[in-house]
């Protein structure tokens, strides 16, 4: 008998927490179901690359052949001759993955050309898909062009391990974990005080003290990694100002958006799942660790509309390739631009939290 | 003199539920009121509305520029930080006027037993006296009580009434919403009856007829 009225009871919790099943059982296994679609190949074969003319005498033919042949394993982009320096700035700020300075005569019957493939040292991940896409230029190359193509590679920049790479992308990591699951429990936690709060304050001034904590708070980690990576001697620098500014400002939209799911579900289970999926989401379809291009154009299409795409690319700019700010203006402003668009978000949801019908 | 808090044909809905319907009333200052009425009547909605806390379907409600001080029917505290803690923190939020009259409060609601203690540890009897201990930190001009005595012991509940007594002068006004009227018929000076969201009885309280008769009576509960 006790039985039958504790699965009655699990029957009646089922249907008042309605919303949070679907999303746990329906929408999530959903979005990760459809989510495999993005997930193609486990070779690159969608990186964007810059093709470059090495010099005035390159034909559009030239070009156009050596298009066809980067296809088979990446997305070219063609620069004109002269941009050289563009293309290599592309590369640094992760436009492109690799840059090939196309020579003339490619052509040309039995003419001795070579390509020249620059990529960065570190870009980790990538370092060895590019030493197989040099052996894949090169062979696809002779099998199509008339000339005897060789292909140089290069790596520019400073040598780094997978471990240095990784510690940029772990101070991100946890700096979504804080923003997507620690904040929102605080604050949750602390939801029975809003009635007194609202008379005797706001929730803007709760709301603009826990940013005020929490965002320097943040810090914290970022040292600890720091520390960590000093003591293991890895060239990284996560407490650079623009790396760190960037850390912030990427805690405080990933913030806005949690804190605003949680106020627009009224702190219910469902708003936590919803931020949970929004954590898992962005960790997917972000790239954080691959060149966007890896297992498919549409996850490259996906990671490139990603603001957190642009923060780890900035962070790691910085903090792992020794770039300064300026290199990252736009992204910068970009950025800067999203977290305002997230905090009017959660300024709506407040608005709709205090004055909504809302009621305990 | 402090301006009295007026509620003008004041309705407020949630969705289809009407939770209040053309209220108007007046609370004086100097005087201590009663709201009282059946669960569901809109006690509670009337209070927020006094607070702020949420907005009239139609109708204005006017409060004066003063201090008002509030304790919850549930406890509106931080869990995570002692009872110490909770009373600095609402203290400098209220601008509680000296650390003379924290201590008082201490003192009167028992507090220093626990003042150690995580908030969302106490007992319920123990959130109650802290909640209501934060509802006075600013010796305020309008007090408003929301089932002050739940939760409480009997030795509690007489200490709490003798402050009341105490705390309300000439210019306090404390509001008092309860389903208990007979505790506080020595001091209450004018009663409010709720029924279904509308103003069944509102008048002050004379020798004649306790407040708990005429309210039994105003919903025909005396028989």
């Amino acid at each position: 008998m006790s039985l039958r009225s504790l699965l009655y009871k699990e029957l009646r919790w089922l249907r008042h927490n309605v919303a949070t099943v679907v999303l746990v059982l329906v929408i999530l296994p959903s979005i990760v179901a459809a989510g495999t679609v993005a997930f193609q190949q486990v070779i690159p074969r969608d990186t964007p690359v810059a093709l470059v003319p090495a010099n005035e005498n390159v034909t559009e033919d030239d070009m156009t052949a050596m298009r066809g042949v980067t296809t088979f394993f990446a997305e070219p982009r063609s620069y004109e001759v002269g941009e050289r320096e563009q293309a290599m700035r592309a590369l640094t700020r992760e436009e492109v993955y690799a840059v090939f300075v196309v020579p003339p005569d490619l052509l040309e019957r039995d003419a001795d050309v070579t390509v020249e493939m620059y990529v960065e040292e570190e870009m980790v991940p990538y370092e060895q898909p590019s030493l197989a896409i040099a052996s894949i230029l090169r062979f696809q190359a002779g099998q199509v062009l008339p000339a005897d193509v060789a292909v140089e590679r290069t790596a520019v920049g400073e040598d780094r391990t997978l471990s240095e790479f990784l510690v940029s992308v772990g101070a991100m990591l946890v700096t979504m974990l804080f923003a997507f699951a620690y904040v929102p429990y605080v604050v949750a936690d602390e939801r029975q005080v809003f009635r007194r709060i609202r008379v005797e304050s706001s929730l803007w001034h709760l709301l603009a003290s826990k940013f005020l904590v929490l965002t320097p708070l943040l810090l914290v980690p970022v040292l600890t990694f720091q520390a960590i990576a000093w003591y293991l001697d890895f060239s990284v620098e996560l407490v650079a100002p623009g790396a760190i500014g960037v850390t912030l400002l990427t805690f405080v939209y990933l913030t806005a958006i949690s804190l605003g799911v949680m106020f627009l579900t009224r702190f219910h289970t469902v708003g936590r799942m919803v931020n949970v999926t929004l954590m898992f989401g962005a960790l997917a379809f972000s790239n954080l660790v691959y060149p966007a291009g890896f297992f498919s154009p549409l996850r490259r299409e996906i990671a490139k509309s990603s603001p957190l795409h642009y923060s780890m690319m900035v962070q790691r700019g910085i903090s792992l390739k020794g770039q300064s700010v300026g290199t990252y203006t736009d992204y910068l402003l970009g950025l800067t631009g999203f977290t305002l668009v997230c905090l009017l978000f959660l300024a709506g949801t407040v608005v709709h939290y205090d004055r909504g019908g809302y009621r305990d | 003199m402090t301006e009295p808090i007026r509620f003008e044909d004041v309705s407020k809905s949630y969705g289809d539920v009407v939770a209040l319907e053309s209220v108007d009333l007046e609370l004086r200052p100097g005087e201590v009121h009663c709201l009282v009425g059946p669960n569901g009547s809109g006690k509670t909605t009337l209070l927020d509305l006094l607070l702020g806390l949420t907005r009239p379907t139609s109708g204005a409600v006017t409060v004066p520029d003063v201090p008002v001080g509030c304790s919850f029917q549930s406890p509106t505290f931080y869990p995570g930080l002692t009872v110490t803690e909770n009373l600095d923190v609402f203290a400098r939020l209220s601008g509680c006027p000296d650390d003379a009259w924290r201590e008082r409060l201490r003192d009167v609601f028992g507090l220093d037993r626990v003042a150690g203690q995580l908030a969302g540890t106490l007992s319920g009897g123990w959130q109650k006296q802290l909640d209501l201990a934060l509802g006075f930190l600013n010796r305020p001009d309008y007090l408003l009580l929301d089932e002050p005595f739940s939760e409480l012991d009997d030795a509690s509940k007489r200490r709490l009434l003798t402050f009341l007594s105490e705390f309300c002068t000439d210019d306090r006004t404390v509001l008092v919403v309860t389903h208990h009227v007979r505790r506080f018929e020595d001091i209450v000076d004018r009663l409010t009856v709720f029924e279904a969201g509308r103003v069944r009885y509102d008048g002050a309280v004379g020798p004649d007829e306790t407040a708990h008769d005429r309210y039994l009576r105003v919903l025909g509960l005396d028989n």
